[in-house]
């Protein structure tokens, strides 16, 4: 299935707007995704989770459009829809049946061209509380909530664009102004920097003329330049994060960073294949070890944030017995990373990480909506949505070496960043 | 043309139908039901044992569960990490669940490597090894979970909510994978004998769906699962039919300190069987079903009291009952239980055309995208069967959905949902909240 290749179509219209089309007549339904290029790494030091509030704003009318309208129209005519911060993009996505296209991109026009009609205070001040209790909802009343929150400092410098996360401090984002909503939709939101991509039931040219009919019009400003941070090599110094907090076991995240994305796919990908084969699932080197032969570990995971700017960073998490010493469990950590640096993993470990990331691409491209996001990503960070089609093969062609090396260049490191997780009260 | 300044008009969907199943029985009386979903290289196959958690002795509660983590553990002649390995090399996925109806075996895995995949899948559930150093660690681990399950505010409100809701007497309500007396009680034999006494292949479903252009999902299910043969006596009529809680209280978890109250308020509704489903469906979505719900425009639009609220019926074979979940600042737990308890009040007096206009629309057009990957497929089948409904339940329930008006709406919503009986469960700080909740005027006051 690695020769699987999807059909994209792309133009850019007058006013900057980037469109693709993935066309994929009689499916039913069609997804829309928009990606502007503006994320937590642009925001100014002192009004941090500025662009995810934002995005809540997007949601509560602009000039044609009611407060909740949008949200509304949509879903009662059969549509899914949602939006995301990141700290390199925000995105904004719908799928539906195929009858309502010309509405979600009407709806999706009038936000990008008039939302500042609709900005008023109290909407602000609504999705202000929203935003609070998202954050505690995901973070604050939730064991080990604050666990990334807490290791992105350690790898990253304060002052860096990946120094904080995207849903950012509340203080901060209680000081912000109308006016600063504003000012970031004028500066953000303009069509020369924001990709669109119509995915599923619909022809390429019929795509490109209802782009051109809703967005077309819109004004825009000059494309905002990208500047992105120098990449930086693994952390040197290692820092550890004690906290004892309400937590069922201790636990340890470990953190490091990566290679970015595009150039460097293949070497991040490299690095998150190895990353895989010391601790993603049962498979793992780590799961083997910690959970079934010394039995000190519960859980063992690890997950990989692929971005642009300089770096991308991984991070794993152990989850151990509360009668285990957590600096075995890192020693541990630090020898199988050793080990895979100066070994690599074997064939079989190599195959079992193609076909995981392979699966998950599959699972990832099932959807009209998650074809289209991947085109969006592909063509708002890396300039070229074609990018989509190239993943497989160059997954297929990746080799232990390439992972060992990703291990010893990066990987080494993880155990240099640390935030470890004591339970308070009686440990039992 | 510029765009308008009103929305466009929208086409609708009409012709969407649920894919066709073909259904055959393999000579071992496995039931298959194959559906073909075009463009989808994932896999999805499903094997459904149609046994109650019920059937577990009192004693030995989480013994299904334990079961469905030993399967993975080790089967015919390959060890634990053995059969790890190849399920991985397949980039396949194999999950067991044990729910109220139903033992299920869920496998995910790319088209190209669907017949290896299935062979470790009927190995795992025909030829199981259930090692003793493996019983021991799974068992370890399932403790572990248990203990941790208690520092999660959502997993202590359904635990308080079940313990609420059911009878003592009724298997639900006690958690589903046990208590840490009971799966600490289980040996290794309870497990063989779980799996000799309720897996067999006499009567059980597979449901394959996904893209079937190049393949035989027959030809590969009866290669995979031929050989196992058995049969044994029939497990379903064993769930329980208790008498959901009709009687108004507050139970309250304490979690000192706690920035947010973990909120559930739910009373007893009806299954998918009966006649009012649709109608009650439509009066859902208006309520707490959706994003403009009444619920959610309250108390997150409106006062910014959460992230989020919704309500939904929860539905098994035998019983229905009516949710409503959210997570409110600390300082707003009474006001918003009000609020939830004056809105599904109110709502008894009935809903505007408009409101049930667009409940309707939004849930028969978004049937399409809600079946878009074979694993949703797979999954609304696995329901189907669990719970005991015809196959053709999708396209009737559809057709039921577009034909409920206003009236029916309202209807059945005084019907089945009477709030002045509806059972409240809100995890938060006991000093804080109790005084209040027990002035709320909703029953008596219990610590949970």
């Amino acid at each position: 299935m690695s020769d699987v290749a999807y059909s994209i179509e792309t133009l850019e219209l007058d006013n900057g707007l980037r469109v693709a089309v993935s066309p994929d007549p009689g499916l039913g339904v069609v997804a829309v995704n928009l990606w502007y290029d503006v994320g937590s790494r642009h925001e100014r030091p002192t009004r941090q989770g500025f662009a995810h509030l934002f995005e809540h704003l997007m949601f509560q009318g602009s000039r044609n459009v009611a407060s909740g309208q949008h949200m509304e129209l949509l879903h009662s005519n059969g549509a899914s829809l949602n939006a995301t911060t990141s700290f390199d993009r925000t995105n904004y996505f719908e799928s539906f049946p195929s009858g309502a296209l010309d509405l979600a991109l009407w709806l999706e026009a009038d936000r990008l061209a008039y939302l500042s009609d609709a900005l008023d205070q109290a909407n602000l001040d609504n999705q202000r509380d929203v935003v609070y209790e998202e954050r505690r909802q995901r973070m604050d009343n939730v064991p080990y909530g604050t666990s990334l929150e807490r290791l992105v400092p350690l790898m990253f410098p304060a002052d860096h664009p990946y120094g904080h996360l995207p849903i950012g401090n509340m203080q901060q984002l209680a000081e912000s102004s109308l006016e600063e909503v504003r000012d970031f939709h004028s500066t953000f939101y303009l069509p020369s920097n924001a990709v669109l991509t119509i995915a599923g039931d619909v022809t390429a040219d019929e795509g490109f003329a209802k782009a051109h009919h809703y967005f077309g019009p819109i004004a825009s400003g000059p494309r905002p330049t990208r500047s992105l941070a120098d990449p930086l090599g693994p952390v040197v110094d290692t820092g550890v994060d004690k906290i004892s907090a309400d937590v069922p076991v201790p636990a340890a995240y470990l953190g490091c960073r990566l290679p970015k994305d595009e150039p460097q796919a293949r070497e991040l990908a490299a690095a998150e294949l190895v990353l895989g084969v010391l601790g993603f699932g049962e498979t793992s080197r780590l799961h083997r070890r910690l959970v079934r032969r010394d039995q000190v570990a519960s859980s063992v995971s690890a997950y990989v944030s692929r971005m642009i700017s300089g770096n991308s960073f991984g991070m794993l998490t152990v989850r151990i017995d509360p009668r285990t010493d957590l600096d075995e469990v890192v020693d541990a950590v630090d020898e199988e990373v050793r080990a895979l640096s100066v070994d690599g993993p074997t064939e079989d470990e190599v195959q079992i990480a193609i076909a995981s990331s392979e699966r998950e691409w599959f699972d990832d491209m099932a959807t009209a909506a998650g074809r289209a996001d991947a085109i969006s990503q592909a063509r708002l960070l890396f300039g070229d949505a074609r990018l989509v089609n190239d993943y497989l093969p160059m997954l297929h062609s990746l080799t232990a070496d390439e992972l060992g090396k990703a291990a010893a260049d990066w990987l080494t490191a993880l155990t240099r960043a640390q935030v470890r997780y004591e339970p308070t009260g009686d440990p039992g | 043309m510029s765009p308008s300044t009103s929305p466009p008009a929208v086409v609708s969907n009409v012709g969407w139908r649920f894919p066709p199943v073909r259904e055959t029985v393999l000579p071992n009386a496995i039931r298959l039901l194959a559906y073909d979903c075009p463009g989808q290289f994932v896999i999805a196959a499903t094997l459904v044992f149609e046994v109650p958690l019920a059937v577990e002795p009192r004693a030995l509660e989480g013994v299904a569960g334990l079961a469905g983590r030993l399967l993975t553990q080790g089967s015919g002649a390959l060890s634990a990490e053995r059969f790890a390995d190849a399920l991985a090399l397949c980039g396949a996925d194999l999950e067991v669940v044990a729910s109220v109806d139903a033992f299920v075996v869920r496998l995910e895995a790319p088209v190209t490597k669907l017949r290896e995949a299935l062979a470790l899948m009927a190995q795992c559930v025909s030829d199981p090894m259930v090692a003793a150093e493996e019983f021991a660690n799974e068992q370890r681990l399932r403790l572990d979970e248990i203990e941790q399950e208690k520092a999660y505010p959502n997993a202590l409100a359904s635990k308080a909510l079940n313990r609420a809701l059911y009878p003592e007497s009724s298997r639900r309500s006690r958690p589903a994978g046990g208590t840490a007396e009971t799966v600490g009680a289980i040996r290794r034999d309870d497990v063989v004998d779980y799996v000799r006494d309720r897996l067999y292949p006499s009567g059980t479903t597979l449901i394959m769906t996904g893209d079937f252009r190049n393949t035989d999902p027959r030809a590969l299910a009866a290669e995979a699962f031929g050989s196992w043969a058995g049969g044994g006596e029939a497990s379903s009529g064993l769930g329980d039919f208790p008498v959901v809680s009709w009687a108004p209280r507050i139970v309250l978890v304490d979690q000192p300190a706690a920035p947010q109250s973990t909120l559930r308020v739910a009373g007893p509704a009806i299954t998918r069987a009966d006649p009012r489903w649709a109608a009650l469906f439509v009066a859902n979505y208006c309520v707490g079903g959706s994003f403009g719900s009444r619920i959610n425009t309250v108390l997150r639009e409106q006062k910014g009291f959460t992230y989020g609220a919704d309500s939904s019926v929860q539905t098994t074979r035998d019983v229905g009952v009516f949710v409503v979940a959210t997570s409110v600042r600390s300082d707003a737990t009474t006001e918003a239980l009000s609020d939830i308890v004056t809105i599904t009040r109110d709502v008894r007096g009935g809903f505007s055309d408009e409101e049930v206009g667009r409940a309707v629309t939004a849930a028969s057009e978004s049937m399409a995208l809600g079946f878009e990957r074979a694993s949703a497929v797979a999954a609304r089948v696995e329901l189907l069967v669990s719970s005991g409904l015809p196959l053709d339940h999708i396209d009737t329930n559809l057709a039921a959905l577009r034909a409920v008006t206003p009236a029916a709406a309202a209807e059945a919503y005084r019907d089945v949902i009477d709030p002045a009986t509806f059972t409240i469960v809100v995890v938060g700080d006991r000093a804080t909240h109790a005084d209040a909740l027990a002035s709320l005027g909703h029953g008596p006051l219990a610590d949970g």
